[in-house]
């Protein structure tokens, strides 16, 4: 049972990293802002879900647990709020420059 | 939802909270954290709820929840999936642009709710939204149309059916 | 066993962390440099959580919970100054 437990919670925190990895490419290798912004608050969060998942399942039913999961859910909730609100600003920003160059 | 059974969920969370992060459960954590629960509920009264945006917490209710919260989930993986094909392919096959998609929903909690979950879905990021349509970024411009009429979307319509 | 496979995690998001500074540093427009930043204090979310579990230190998980708050509110505020040029 413990040896399933230690290779799941290895798995995850791979997983995890692997999905930080590409959003991190796709933030140095995508073409302009919005781009670069689906790549980093999709793998943020998938990332950031696994490897707290990993440490949940590490630690067991305790208080600590209880403390990371309401992390996770408060990254889950924030992470696309924040990127919307840069979208919208970034998009506000090209209208204006564009109306002043015409 | 009166104001009163509002008042009466944000005290529990408030003491759920407390007692997480004290990381204890002795009756003195118990006791401080009843009071000073109390207290932030008491100040804040006039800013709980207000009676337009309150729905009831009902079996149907959260019924919708947990599939519109599968469905979420589902298709998290499969963003990520895609992006990851996307971004670790040698020329990035991708064709961005904007796109105007039409907005079902009334309530600004839902509209909330349904741009995070936009934001979260294979190739669109949502930028704008009023009363009527969403301004939609895609990776991919062409597919971000196939959101109309996706099971995300009749979750959420079911969401917001079932509130009334 | 656990603990040096979350530690050496640790090491390797650390180096991705100094990959988003790159784009913090390059990037062409505001709007990058604070893609980057989001993207920052998120891993450094992950990240304290990860070494208070490694060095045993449970109750420091409750300092990741306030760095995400507060990365947030600088998101969200950096975010409006781009556009209004005030915070109001």
């Amino acid at each position: 049972m413990q040896i399933f437990l230690n290779i799941m919670i290895i798995i995850l925190l791979i997983l995890g990293l692997f999905f930080f990895f590409v959003g991190a490419i796709g933030l140095i290798r995508m073409p302009d802002v919005f781009c670069r912004m689906h790549a980093t608050t999709k793998c943020d969060t998938m990332g950031a879900g696994l490897i707290f998942m990993a440490l949940m399942i590490w630690k067991g039913f305790t208080f600590t647990s209880l403390t990371i999961f309401i992390i996770l859910i408060f990254i889950w909730l924030t992470n696309p709020t924040a990127a919307h609100y840069i979208a919208k600003s970034a998009y506000q920003m090209l209208f204006k420059n564009t109306e002043k160059k015409e | 939802m009166t104001k009163k059974s509002g008042a009466i969920l944000l005290f529990v969370l408030l003491l759920g909270f407390w007692i997480v992060l004290a990381t204890r459960w002795d009756l003195t954590t118990i006791i401080a954290g009843f009071i000073v629960s109390a207290m932030i509920v008491f100040y804040n009264y006039d800013l709980i709820f207000n009676h337009q945006e309150a729905t009831v917490i009902t079996l149907r209710y959260l019924k919708a929840l947990v599939i519109f919260v599968f469905v979420l989930l589902f298709s998290i993986i499969k963003s990520n999936v895609q992006v990851a094909i996307i971004v670790l392919s040698k020329k990035m096959p991708i064709n961005p642009g904007f796109q105007t998609i039409r907005q079902p929903l009334k309530k600004a909690m839902n509209q909330a709710m349904y741009g995070n979950a936009i934001t979260l879905t294979p190739g669109t990021l949502s930028i704008d939204m009023d009363d009527e349509h969403i301004l939609v970024h895609g990776l991919i411009v062409d597919t971000v149309k196939e959101l109309e009429g996706s099971a995300l979307e009749k979750a959420v319509i079911a969401f917001e059916e079932v509130i009334k | 066993m656990i603990v040096t496979i979350v530690t050496v995690c640790t090491i390797v998001l650390l180096l991705m962390t100094f990959i988003g500074l790159y784009r913090a540093y390059v990037g062409p427009t505001a709007a990058d440099r604070i893609v980057a930043i989001n993207m920052i204090s998120t891993k450094v979310a992950t990240m304290i959580v990860m070494i208070a579990l490694v060095t045993a230190q449970d109750s420091y998980v409750s300092v990741a919970l306030v760095y995400a708050l507060i990365g947030f509110v600088a998101t969200i505020g950096l975010a409006k100054y781009l556009v209004n040029k005030k915070l109001e």
